[in-house]
């Protein structure tokens, strides 16, 4: 009975962004890993709550898709050591 | 999922051991007052979720608020000290596999004395599964259980599934702490998109404030990044502020409607309440009319009937006296009359021919008939029995008019009988339907009501109080309509910022940190429009199957009309009419007819995402309803769910043979093929430490 495994609601939302894989697939790949994060949040049933490590993961995949795969920041600031 | 059995053991009103047993189809459960209806509900709600609805308290209380009070009051009585009385729910189910499920909660609680118990703080559950195929058997107790237990009854839909028909208003409230939006983020996983919502918000204010902190090295757009960041960070404010207060003024509106929805039905309980009583006023002005109509007849007919009731007795003492007479006459025990010829052949013969003796001349016997010469005479004899005989025919004959009269009489009287009994039949019936209004109302008001007291109530006052409460609820909707409204130019001007803030972007030499921050903005949009578009599909099925129910249950009415509209923007359910507008002033099997369609509406539709069948488990669902409408409102849940278990007042009166024989419940019960099982509560005990349920098997 977990929406997890629930078949409706994982078809639905492939139907829902099926248009943003075709897009963006980066983009798809960050939403989809974060709504797979979700779905093992600890704190999903306290509405007011966050996991700091579910937000340091989406901050995380954000920043490396703009350092890795989006830009070749030439300000040495961002560059990788 | 079906479930097959309840097992009740010395909980609340249940003493020992009490089983009910299930179907797919329908269960119907009635009773009275105080049988344990809702003791049975509250079992269920025990069972799954440690609860139980408390009168007093207005509220669901666990365990550990219960505690003894738990327990039977008979079984409590019967306890001797240092000795436990074990309270105990065990339900069973089947899942669409028809694996086994089978759940126990018990409550073990020691007499300490004949005041105290000992008590534990919590109760003890323990689920067993037995699968289907193998008849393997898995346990799982406490937490474990309670989390496999969730799986199959979803705490956040229960309001639903296990329907309390007095807190129906308030499931048909949306706001964001209602069972509604519970339901809603159980449903679908919207609790989940929700969630996810709220980290791409975080990502992005953490990536904005390191953009925003970067100072720019031109000094131009550093002043106007500082200067749009503060306007955008003060309407947003703003924005945030109207959506606080909205938030408020739904629920002040909410409160208030649910206030006008009491007042009107209790205002119109109370106006059906006047309108009986009227009925019943003039009834027995027509009563006493007839009373006074064969008061009058009698008066008038008594002496006659009197005398007619004499002659009648007369007539019977000639009928006898005739036929003994006759009789006698046939059966020659009554001497002919003794003629002169005759005699005076007896004296020439010298002979009594009547008994054969000798009569010779101046002799006793001689002297003894001649005597008769005299005395009988054949003319005065025949003289004396043709007058009787004419005085007996006479009176024959105006006797035989007697019986004519006294029918008329009769009949006249029956008419006027007849005619009472009618009243009286009448004054009864509605004497019935006013003790049903009344004991709702003495249910709502926790007291006991007489005609006295009805006739008292100020209608006035109660409509100028309902009109109040109107005015109140417009003024409250006017403030959400003004606060809508400044909310939305809020938003604009948030918005003609941001757009400033978006060209500002471009210009600024922090590249990495602007695309990182736009780039989590898009991934904020997308997680906000897959929420609202996963709450809006969700919506609309709703909506749409809430109205295929509600068609079928006004279709045969053409008084109930319109279509119902989930409004989840301004947070209401309510009907429109063919032009789209909100409907007002719905009668009550309207109300009803949409109330439980949006019941069943959000059911089907977690029967739909989960592929599987919720039980329906109502008490009371349609308590406002009475006579055809809850017939029929009956008829329309059994069909709309696979398994529903209906809980409902009786309503005919137990004592009277000819009341439970023309209960329209207990015809539907026997009529019914889709009622498989029907059960019939009553209360025993006289004191209250005494009571116990008693469940009659009626089908």
């Amino acid at each position: 009975m977990e929406s997890t495994s629930n078949n409706n609601v994982t078809k639905e939302l492939e139907r829902l962004l099926a248009p943003l894989k075709l897009a963006d697939p980066l983009q798809y790949n960050i939403i989809q890993n974060l709504i797979d994060a979700v779905y093992l949040d600890p704190t999903i049933h306290s509405p007011e709550a966050l996991s700091k490590e579910i937000e340091n993961k989406l901050y995380k995949m954000i920043d490396d898709h703009i350092r890795f795969d989006n830009l070749n920041p030439t300000n040495s600031d961002n560059k990788i050591h | 999922m079906i479930i097959k059995s309840i097992e009740i053991v010395n909980f609340l009103s249940y003493y020992e051991k009490t089983l009910f047993k299930f179907d797919e189809g329908a269960t119907l459960v009635i009773g009275q007052n105080n049988t344990g209806k809702s003791k049975l509900f509250d079992a269920y709600n025990w069972v799954l979720y440690d609860e139980a609805y408390k009168t007093a308290a207005e509220e669901w209380t666990s365990t550990k608020g219960w505690r003894d009070e738990l327990a039977n009051w008979y079984a409590k009585k019967n306890c001797s000290i240092n000795s436990k009385i074990e309270v105990s729910v065990c339900l069973n189910f089947e899942d669409e596999e028809s694996n086994s499920f089978i759940v126990t909660r018990e409550y073990r609680i020691q007499k300490v004395n004949e005041t105290q118990w000992s008590c534990p703080s919590h109760s003890e559950i323990a689920m067993t599964k037995t699968n289907v195929s193998n008849y393997n058997s898995s346990h799982s107790i406490g937490d474990e259980a309670n989390e496999l237990l969730n799986r199959f009854f979803p705490k956040n839909l229960s309001r639903y599934f296990l329907f309390q028909g007095e807190g129906i208003s308030k499931l048909l409230r949306l706001n964001q702490r209602s069972d509604f939006t519970r339901a809603i983020g159980e449903l679908s996983g919207i609790k989940y998109f929700e969630k996810a919502r709220r980290y791409a918000n975080q990502v992005y204010e953490r990536t904005k404030y390191e953009f925003e902190n970067k100072l720019d090295t031109d000094r131009t757009i550093q002043d106007e990044k500082v200067k749009l960041t503060k306007e955008i960070d003060g309407w947003k404010d703003r924005v945030l502020d109207f959506s606080i207060k909205l938030e408020n003024e739904y629920k002040e509106r909410d409160i208030k409607q649910l206030k006008l929805d009491e007042k009107v039905e209790e205002l119109s309980r109370y106006e059906e309440c006047a309108k009986l009583l009227q009925e019943i006023k003039i009834l027995e002005q027509q009563l006493d009319d007839k009373f006074g109509h064969r008061r009058k007849l009698f008066e008038y007919n008594r002496p006659s009937i009197l005398d007619n009731w004499m002659y009648k007795k007369v007539n019977i003492l000639f009928d006898v006296f005739l036929a003994l007479y006759r009789k006698g006459k046939s059966e020659k025990k009554i001497p002919e009359p003794i003629r002169q010829d005759f005699i005076n052949e007896m004296l020439e013969d010298h002979l009594c021919k009547v008994c054969g003796t000798e009569a010779p001349p101046n002799s006793p016997q001689f002297e003894k008939i001649a005597s008769y010469i005299n005395e009988k005479s054949l003319d005065k004899e025949i003289a004396i029995i043709n007058t009787l005989s004419d005085a007996a025919d006479s009176m024959k004959s105006s006797l035989n008019e007697v019986p004519e009269s006294i029918n008329e009489f009769h009949g006249e009287l029956a008419g006027y009988q007849s005619e009472i009994d009618n009243f009286k039949n009448k004054i009864s019936y509605k004497e019935d339907e006013l003790r049903l209004v009344t004991e709702r109302i003495e249910e709502e008001k926790k007291t006991i009501i007489n005609r006295r007291d009805l006739e008292r109530i100020n209608l006035t006052q109660l409509k100028k109080d309902r009109d109040q409460i109107r005015t109140d609820l417009e003024q409250s909707k006017t403030k959400i309509d003004q606060l809508i409204g400044r909310s939305e130019e809020a938003e604009k001007n948030l918005k003609r910022i941001e757009v400033e803030y978006q060209a500002m972007l471009n210009k600024s030499a922090n590249e990495f940190e602007r695309e990182k921050m736009k780039l989590a903005g898009e991934i904020r949009d997308h997680v906000y429009q897959l929420h609202d578009n996963f709450l809006s599909k969700l919506i609309n099925d709703i909506e749409e199957e809430a109205n295929t129910y509600f068609n079928n249950m006004t279709k045969t009415n053409p008084a109930l009309s319109g279509k119902v509209r989930i409004d989840y923007n301004n947070k209401e359910v309510y009907t429109i009419d063919e032009e789209g507008s909100p409907m007002t002033n719905i009668n009550q099997a309207n109300k009803v007819s949409l109330q439980i369609s949006f019941v069943a509406a959000v059911l089907s539709v977690s029967n739909k995402i989960w592929e599987r069948n919720f039980p329906f488990v109502a008490d009371a669902p349609i308590s406002a309803l009475g006579g055809n409408n809850k017939v029929s409102a009956i008829k329309t849940m059994i069909d709309i769910f696979k398994q529903s278990i209906i809980i409902l007042k009786d309503d005919a009166d137990i004592t009277k043979q000819e009341s439970l024989q023309n209960d329209q419940v207990r015809q539907l019960i026997q009529k019914n093929s889709k009622i498989r099982n029907a059960y019939e509560l009553r209360m025993v005990g006289e004191k209250i430490e005494e009571q116990k349920t008693r469940v009659n098997k009626l089908k």
